[in-house]
């Protein structure tokens, strides 16, 4: 009896899931310290009160009935089968929790077994994921339209002006010439008005943009970055590709438009996860180094490298060579770059190594990053 | 004479196309350095149409450098750049008459001071 009491005792100090024993008026007679760690009470707090302190209000009142009526009737609703509940921490705060219950008649009566687990951290996982691809969506779609449109406009802009010229500049001289041709000449006119519709066209898409200036505030670069990290992965779970970041400095903070420097940073460390496919080594890595006016941020990956043509082309629209990818990537997370003050460049190619991308954020001008910089480079 | 500075080749032939036909000569450069080794030549008789966007040097350094001159010439920065990036690049600066791409031979007309440019044609 002592050495099983003994065992007894070591079983329930040692299980990693909550054990809870109670009579069959529902009073608490086992409460272990997975239940003292889960719950916030010390087991002296618990022991001999209703186990209905533990559960939420709605539970807590209709407990005792429970059991009552399964006692009265046989009939079973959780015995020997797992539910999700909601359990009450002390300090009142719901806990997500797994329970199964079990009985057992013993020599001081019928008595109630409670095997907990603890949800909260698979509740959080399971909320995170959720929120990162809602994020995901939200960022390469609705986001990418609007930039799409800035990125289209600054292309279309150079040769949609060198036609406008082109015409005008063609009416102008059909004007003085000796032999005039009215047809010709009205033929021209209307070239240049559907140039300047378009040209029109081009401007309400800037507009639309212009209206939606970065949102800048100060984050924590080092979150944002394992975030992008995270968001990447959850496309490539069952690849062997290693996604690293070299940046741990958790007390730096940085004045950005977070959501669009994260659609940059998600589209750079998938572009280099989709390089390094059939790459013996899969990994990519996300540096930081920190200037006196700018940060740059890295993404290099053990991939094939971008060959000089490539990179004159890369960060044009629509020259993308992926089946599935749309080609605009690049361009976009440029011109973002861009309208924050930075840019988006590529390292020069070298044989043999993977691709770098850097992207250049100015610090801001608010004192949360580094005015002092900035305040004396203005002078100079 | 019209000094013209734009990366693009299209746009700075058709810009020149432009001027020749209106009678003004012009003088055409595909980046900020090529054009500041004639900066010496410059007058205030002139006109400068400076592209804010372009490789190397960047126009805004350009307009600095015109400014500068004993006689800085008429200076219209032209640029298919944002709202945004247009009042970043001249924070501290005074800015010059700016017209926006696409170009329409009005507005630049408008904005450069072609009476003397072609005076001095
Ligand atoms: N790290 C890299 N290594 C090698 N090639 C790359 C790398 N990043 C980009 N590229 C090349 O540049 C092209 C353009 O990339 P971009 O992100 O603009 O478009 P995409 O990835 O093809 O499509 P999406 O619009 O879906 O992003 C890619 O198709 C690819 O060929
Ligand atoms: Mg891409």
């Amino acid at each position: 009896m002592l050495v099983s009491t003994a065992r007894l005792h070591s079983v329930l100090k040692t299980a990693v899931d909550g054990i809870i024993v109670i009579d069959d008026s529902g009073t608490v007679l086992v409460f272990n310290d997975a239940c003292v760690h889960l719950f916030g009470y010390e087991r002296d707090e618990v022991i001999g009160k209703n186990v209905s302190i533990l559960m939420s209000e709605d539970d807590a009142k209709s407990h005792d009935a429970h059991i009552k009526r399964y006692l009265d009737t046989g009939e079973k609703r959780i015995i020997g089968q797992g539910r999700e509940v909601s359990g009450c921490h002390k300090d009142g705060s719901p806990i997500p929790i797994e329970l199964s219950v079990g009985e057992a008649d013993t020599s001081e009566g019928h008595q109630f077994i409670g095997i907990i687990r603890d949800l909260r951290a698979r509740k959080a996982f399971e909320q995170r994921v959720r929120d990162l691809q809602s994020n995901l969506v939200v960022m390469t779609r609705v986001n990418a339209l609007d930039e799409m449109g800035a990125a289209i406009a600054h292309e279309i802009n150079q040769p949609l002006t060198a036609v406008m010229l082109y015409l005008q500049t063609a009416a102008r001289r059909m004007k003085t010439l000796e032999e005039q041709d009215p047809q010709l000449l009205s033929i021209m006119t209307r070239a240049v008005d559907e140039a300047d519709r378009a040209s029109k066209i081009i401007q309400r898409m800037r507009s639309f943009v212009e209206k939606q200036e970065p949102q800048k505030v100060g984050v924590n670069l080092a979150s944002l970055i394992d975030e992008c990290v995270e968001l990447v992965m959850l496309g490539h779970k069952n690849d062997n590709i290693n996604v690293i970041s070299n940046f741990s400095d958790h007390d730096y903070n940085l004045t950005v438009d977070a959501i669009q420097v994260q659609q940059i940073l998600v589209n750079l460390i998938r572009n280099a996860c989709e390089a390094i496919k059939d790459c013996k080594k899969q990994e990519v890595y996300v540096d930081v180094d920190i200037a006196a006016t700018d940060v740059f941020i890295k993404v290099t990956d053990t991939g094939p490298g971008l060959c000089e043509e490539v990179r004159e082309q890369l960060f044009k629209a629509f020259t993308g060579t992926k089946r599935r990818g749309l080609g605009v990537g690049l361009a976009i997370s440029r011109s973002i770059a861009q309208n924050h003050g930075g840019d988006l460049f590529v390292e020069p190619y070298v044989k043999g190594k993977g691709a770098t991308f850097v992207l250049r954020l100015p610090l801001g001008l608010d004192g949360a990053d580094g005015q002092s910089n900035l305040a004396s480079a203005s002078m100079i | 004479m019209i000094h013209v500075i734009e990366d693009d080749f299209s746009v700075r032939d058709a810009l020149q196309h432009l001027f020749t036909e209106l009678g003004a000569s012009s003088c055409t450069y595909s980046d900020a350095e090529s054009f500041l080794n004639f900066l010496k030549q410059v007058t205030a008789k002139d006109c400068v149409l400076v592209d804010l966007h372009l490789p190397g040097i960047s126009g805004v350094e350009v307009i600095k450098y015109l400014r500068e001159l004993s006689d800085p010439p008429h200076i219209v920065a032209i640029t298919g750049k944002s709202l945004a990036e247009i009042n970043k690049a001249f924070t501290g600066i005074k800015r010059p008459p700016i017209v926006r791409k696409p170009l329409k031979e009005e507005c630049l007309l408008r904005e450069m001071d072609l009476g003397t440019a072609l005076n001095s044609a």
